[in-house]
């Protein structure tokens, strides 16, 4: 695996960085989710953009970063980025350090 | 569609209390936007809507901004519509860098500050997607991206009533 690629962020209203470039897993097929998230924070994505329901894969995309952060490829140390729809399932997934990001997709005019 | 102002005050509250670092919307049009900010406690952090080289947002990036909320892009291949892959414009604008179309329309996006989160399951793909910050598109070239603009949706018209109605009704299984 080569060197992880340095991503610029922008500051949100509610002052976090935000990556200006995420992983998007809208219509990967669930059963390939988990393994293709990997590949993705392996590679140095750390903003993940799920929707719980519309996209029918979100407990892939969970599994991914819990199995991630054990390895030396996503440092615990990572801050957390949190994106544009994100929901937390618990206060313990919002304070953590995984770059977990799940998001709602309730607000959303089209699925 | 259908209670998002009830869903958006269920998400303030979640913010207030600590278990959300930000909360945000998608595919609101500026109307719809406005509306929303002006009539709650807090603004979306994040609007994320379709934004790609043949529906591009500059005006609505722009009221955006003055509000204060992210624009961020779906769809920023336009999912291969309109031969985008062999654009002759993006590829020939590739070719002067030694990057692919993709990296050329993701450079694209995040030099004008748009986020973007594009999908793929190919690791070299993904890979690939990532390699965007160690070029600069000049604005000439800008200015030819800018003028592949068709001004409308790919995808959806969400100002059409059949549509709102068969997106608002729609049931998740």
């Amino acid at each position: 695996m080569t060197a992880t690629t340095s991503i610029p962020t922008v500051k949100l209203s509610t002052h976090i960085e935000m990556p200006l470039l995420g992983f998007g897993v809208f219509q990967i097929p669930p059963e390939g989710t988990e393994s293709v998230v990997s590949d993705a924070l392996a590679a140095g994505y750390r903003s993940l953009d799920t929707a719980a329901a519309a996209y029918r894969n979100e407990e892939a995309v969970g599994a991914a970063p819990s199995r991630a952060a054990a390895s030396p490829t996503t440092s615990s140390s990572s801050p957390p980025n949190y994106g544009s729809r994100t929901r937390a399932r618990s206060p313990r997934d919002a304070r953590s350090s995984s770059p977990l990001i799940v998001s709602a997709s309730i607000i959303s005019t089209s699925i | 569609m259908g209670d998002y102002y009830g869903a958006w005050r269920a998400m303030q509250r979640l913010h207030r209390d600590g278990l959300i670092r930000a909360i945000g919307v998608a595919n609101f049009y500026p109307d719809r936007l406005v509306d929303l900010i002006d009539h709650n406690d807090i603004r979306p952090a994040v609007n994320q809507i379709e934004c790609h080289p043949f529906f591009q947002r500059a005006a609505d990036h722009e009221l955006m901004r003055e509000r204060g909320v992210q624009i961020e892009s779906w769809g920023p291949f336009a999912e291969g519509r309109k031969d985008l892959f062999t654009d002759p414009t993006l590829s020939e604008i590739g070719r002067g860098h030694a990057k692919s179309v993709a990296q050329v329309v993701l450079r694209w996006l995040t030099q004008r500050e748009v986020v973007a989160i594009p999908k793929s399951v190919r690791p070299e793909r993904l890979r690939e997607n990532l390699q965007i910050f160690d070029f600069e598109l000049t604005d000439d070239e800008m200015a030819r991206i800018a003028a592949l603009d068709t001004g409308a949706s790919l995808f959806f018209d969400h100002h059409d009533p059949a549509q709102v109605s068969r997106l608002g009704t729609a049931r998740i299984q």
